[in-house]
């Protein structure tokens, strides 16, 4: 599945948030957006859900221009995994991957056994099936988020938005979240998540954008960001970026001078 | 919150509400026992040989039957309601007139009585006047597009404020003889002068409030998380929610016509359904139904047997209501500490 950003822009009343933003994802990439606290991408990631309309420019999904979707439609392509946070109503885990299947159903319908095999597949994907009774309230945040990963994997997006998805999490969760996000790009979705990381972003994404200025500042591989200058000059601090071979796989790092 | 396996649970409910059922038939100033109260309904149905007195009869099927019948479909429709507004509203602290319907319709009844129109009117106005409030509140929110459920609680609070000034000035221009005391009393609500009328007036716009809710069970489940992730599920936030909204303030503005403002009912049931049920919407929306029903026909039971002259159903509610609402506050208070 292809995603197609065309030239959009953005503004709240008279405040640009984003201005010619042009980028494509596909089947197996791993898109990581970088910026500063403001610099507009959770306003990106609420264009790419078709919860803002841009002012200019388009956003298409296998040439399909969003706008021109129900509701139902996006949902069925584009997924949405938010911070994992505690709810003032806590479901069963089960019952919220099981949400997931709603744009799958019409308005009155309910979910029935299909549905429910569903659910529990997705749950079966990321190993987390003991949880199927818990309540997401009394899970850690990890478990957390990865039921929410669980629940778009029901939802049979085959594109994933993640809104900082680690930012709560310890060292641990933000390892196992990353992973999976991981191991879903190598099995052909489409990952694009927001992150205040750029060790984040150079280890585990397979492009990266950063976004300063209302404008796409870099678009490219992490590699591409090893000689410190785009990433120093984002976050005016000195880093020290290497490539290093963790023995099974190659990783890029970045820490401060 | 735990799941749990609902079926045995709402079970329960339903055994419970037709205990309470029955012994609200029997209990009262003319008692009837259960034996004699379960010949004489089903010699409606069946034919069985009278044994019993003419008076019983008359005392289960022209008192007792429609205010039964009333008080069930009060209660359930209060704990629907405020069940509604609590899932939608993502506050568990919300009642069913958090966007003004009782104390509009608790206006409307207060003109009816201030201008002495005739006894039909009142719930007429009640229902108007309820609707009116909402409609206005929905007007408000409409303004602040951005944040739609803001808009809707805060337009509640000040258009609740509004009504509730105009019964204030009501009563203060009210004869103090004979319109202050009927104003005052049917603001505290009473089942006391529930009849069959009023049972045909409220039964058909709850039973059809309660369809479409029952319909959206499972959608709500998904209202009940923050907007842009049911948003994000290809849901119709705005359609469902304006569903639930309209259901819930036509089961309202209909109890409050039928039997004036009966608070806490649509505050607590929720709480103690969620308790036990949890707070899967295709479960807990049939559980909150039986036992609002129950609950109030259980008080209501109560209120007219406890003491020689009707104790108002309303001032009973409360008296169980706060206290239970403080428990739940300190419940919820050391749960978070622990």
């Amino acid at each position: 599945m292809n995603l197609e950003v065309k030239d959009i822009s953005f503004c709240y009343g008279e405040r640009k948030i984003l201005e010619d933003i042009s980028f494509s994802a596909s089947s197996g990439n791993m898109l990581a957006i970088l910026g500063r606290n403001g610099s507009g991408k959770t306003t990106l990631l609420r264009l790419l859900l078709g919860f803002l309309k841009p002012d200019k420019g388009q956003i298409l999904i296998d040439s399909r221009n969003i706008d021109e979707m129900t509701n139902r439609e996006r949902a069925s392509v584009i997924a949405y995994i938010p911070q994992s946070s505690q709810l003032v109503y806590s479901h069963s885990v089960l019952d919220t991957v099981l949400m997931g299947r709603a744009p799958a159903l019409s308005l009155f319908d309910k979910p029935g056994k299909k549905d429910i095999e569903k659910a529990r597949e997705a749950l079966r994907t990321l190993r987390i099936s003991h949880l199927e009774t818990r309540s997401v309230n009394a899970i850690s945040g990890g478990e957390r988020q990865l039921v929410l990963i669980a629940r778009a994997l029901s939802q049979e997006a085959r594109i994933l938005l993640l809104d900082e998805p680690t930012s709560s999490l310890d060292y641990s969760n933000q390892l196992l979240v990353m992973e999976t996000a991981e191991e879903l790009r190598r099995k052909g979705y489409t990952i694009i998540f927001s992150t205040h990381s750029p060790e984040q972003a150079l280890m585990n994404a397979t492009d990266v954008m950063i976004i300063s200025s209302h404008h796409i500042s870099f678009l490219g591989k992490p590699i591409e960001l090893i000689d410190g200058r785009i990433l120093e000059s984002l976050y005016q601090r000195k880093l020290c970026i290497r490539e290093i071979d963790t023995g099974e796989n190659q990783r890029i790092i970045c820490v401060p001078k | 919150m735990k799941r749990t396996k609902s079926f045995p649970e709402i079970t329960i409910l339903i055994i419970l509400y037709i205990l309470v059922f029955i012994l609200s038939f029997s209990i009262g100033r003319y008692p009837v026992n259960p034996v004699e109260l379960i010949k004489i309904l089903f010699s409606k149905i069946i034919p069985i040989t009278p044994d019993w007195t003419p008076q019983a009869e008359s005392v289960v099927f022209n008192i007792r039957l429609p205010r039964i019948l009333a008080s069930s479909l009060i209660g359930a429709a209060l704990s629907l309601s405020g069940l509604i507004f609590q899932i939608i509203f993502r506050n568990p602290m919300v009642s069913p007139d958090v966007l003004g319907t009782s104390t509009g319709a608790g206006f409307g009844a207060a003109l009816a009585l201030l201008w002495a129109l005739p006894s039909f009117s009142v719930p007429v106005f009640a229902f108007s006047m309820g609707i009116l409030a909402v409609a206005l509140v929905w007007m408000i929110a409409s303004r602040v597009p951005s944040n739609q459920v803001l808009g809707l609680v805060l337009g509640g609070i000040m258009i609740s404020s509004l009504f509730q000034s105009g019964t204030s000035f009501i009563k203060l221009v009210a004869d103090p003889e004979e319109e202050l005391p009927s104003i005052t009393y049917f603001l505290m609500g009473s089942l006391a002068g529930a009849g069959m009328d009023e049972v045909h007036l409220i039964a058909p716009p709850i039973i059809i409030s309660i369809i479409p809710v029952l319909l959206l069970s499972w959608r709500l489940n998904i209202l009940s998380l923050p907007e842009e992730e049911a948003m994000s599920l290809g849901v119709n936030t705005k359609l469902i929610r304006g569903i639930a909204i309209a259901s819930a303030t036509l089961m309202t503005a209909s109890t409050v016509a039928a039997a004036g403002v009966i608070g806490w009912v649509g505050l607590v049931i929720p709480h103690i359904t969620r308790m036990i049920i949890g707070t899967d919407s295709r479960k807990a929306i049939p559980a909150s139904i039986i036992l609002g029903a129950a609950f109030l026909t259980a008080v209501d039971t109560i209120s007219r047997s406890l003491t020689y002259s009707e104790i108002p159903i309303g001032i009973l509610t409360s008296f169980i209501g706060a206290p239970f609402f403080l428990y739940l506050i300190i419940r919820e208070g050391k749960k978070n500490e622990s």
